[in-house]
């Protein structure tokens, strides 16, 4: 009886602290949660992904011109300001991407290049300034015989 | 003509003399100087004159009305009371000037009042032709609060190629918002 009891007093506390306790999913404060997506697209007929069905942005020119797109790499970030965070691409460079700062309009103000170790960059510098759920793309690289469109997206409208 | 000269009675002295207001010790005085001829004779001139100026006083009399005389007298007295406070006036001008700028006011309150409780009733069918006058109940279903919302899209700031050529453009989102692309030529980098 007495086990019985102090089971039910463990498992009320569980669910006490875990309702109190932030999920793990929630972004801690000070950061910024976001996604980045590496599509390869090709000219050649094929299968458009159907996750990329609420990007429509994809279906407009030039994007329209690709008859395939399929999803490389979707990769979930969190963004804290001037806290660089590296992405590897399929093609063996790397995306950095660091938030400055949160405007006052509440846009954020990030920070791209892409580069490769050894080499040069590919992409020194790119200042993006973006509405929260916004995405922007960087397009160009060739992979596979396609290229690579890699779309960011950071925080939720 | 007689000219009066230093031993002459003063003619003050001699008005009250005759007049009956000399001191007892005056007229002692002054009966003894009478007697020359000299004093007789101004005296009986001053009498000659006091006679006229009776007769003309009471000529004159005769024709004024006494009554209208004094009340005419009281008048101007009573006006000049009544002035009197004019220099309280003159000092308290701002003072009466706000006393009547005050009552002026309230006046025209009162009259414009007074026009407003006067005035008939207004034709209903010119009250409909007004139609500020007329009320409309509006029900409001939806009472959230409006949210502003940062401007949407994205736009490049700045951009570094480096060894690469590049275009910078927009495409549409699914709101028509902008959202930008950085497409890189890469022809340098196979």
């Amino acid at each position: 009886m007495m086990n019985r009891t102090h089971s039910l007093l463990l498992a009320g506390l569980a669910i006490l602290c875990g309702a109190i306790a932030p999920s793990a999913g929630q972004a801690q404060p000070g950061t910024i949660r976001g996604e980045v997506l590496v599509v390869l697209a090709k000219e050649a007929p094929g299968e458009i992904d159907p996750a990329l069905a609420d990007l429509s942005a994809l279906r407009q020119p030039p994007f329209n011109a690709f008859r395939s797109l399929s999803i490389l790499e979707r990769q979930a970030v969190r963004l804290r300001q001037n806290t660089p965070q590296d992405i590897n691409l399929p093609n063996g460079r790397v995306l950095r991407l660091e938030l400055q700062r949160v405007m006052p309009d509440g846009r954020l103000r990030v920070r791209v290049s892409i580069k490769r170790e050894g080499e040069d960059a590919y992409l020194p510098l790119l200042q993006v300034v973006t509405a929260p759920g916004d995405p922007f793309f960087v397009a160009g690289q060739s992979h596979q015989g396609g290229t690579l469109v890699i779309g960011v997206r950071l925080g939720s409208a | 003509m007689t000219t009066e000269t230093e031993e002459h009675l003063p003619d003050d002295t001699l008005q009250r003399f005759f007049d009956g207001e000399a001191t007892e010790g005056e007229a002692n005085d002054l009966q003894a100087q009478l007697e020359t001829e000299l004093e007789l004779a101004r005296l009986e001139r001053l009498e000659r004159l006091g006679g006229l100026l009776r007769d003309h006083a009471d000529t004159l009399g005769a024709d004024i009305d006494s009554n209208a005389l004094f009340d005419g007298i009281q008048a101007g007295i009573d006006k000049a009371k009544s002035e009197g406070p004019r220099l309280r006036l003159i000092q308290g001008q701002r003072r009466q000037r706000a006393g009547v700028a005050v009552a002026l006011a309230v006046a025209i309150a009162a009259a414009v009042a007074l026009v407003f409780y006067l005035k008939p009733p207004a034709d209903d069918n010119l009250a409909e032709a007004h139609p500020f006058d007329t009320t409309q109940e509006v029900i409001v279903h939806d009472l959230h609060p409006v949210e502003v919302h940062p401007p949407g899209g994205s736009e490049v700031e700045d951009v570094d190629f480096g060894g690469n050529t590049g275009t910078i453009f927009q495409v549409p989102g699914e709101h028509g918002q902008p959202l930008a692309v950085v497409w890189i030529d890469e022809e340098a980098h196979p």
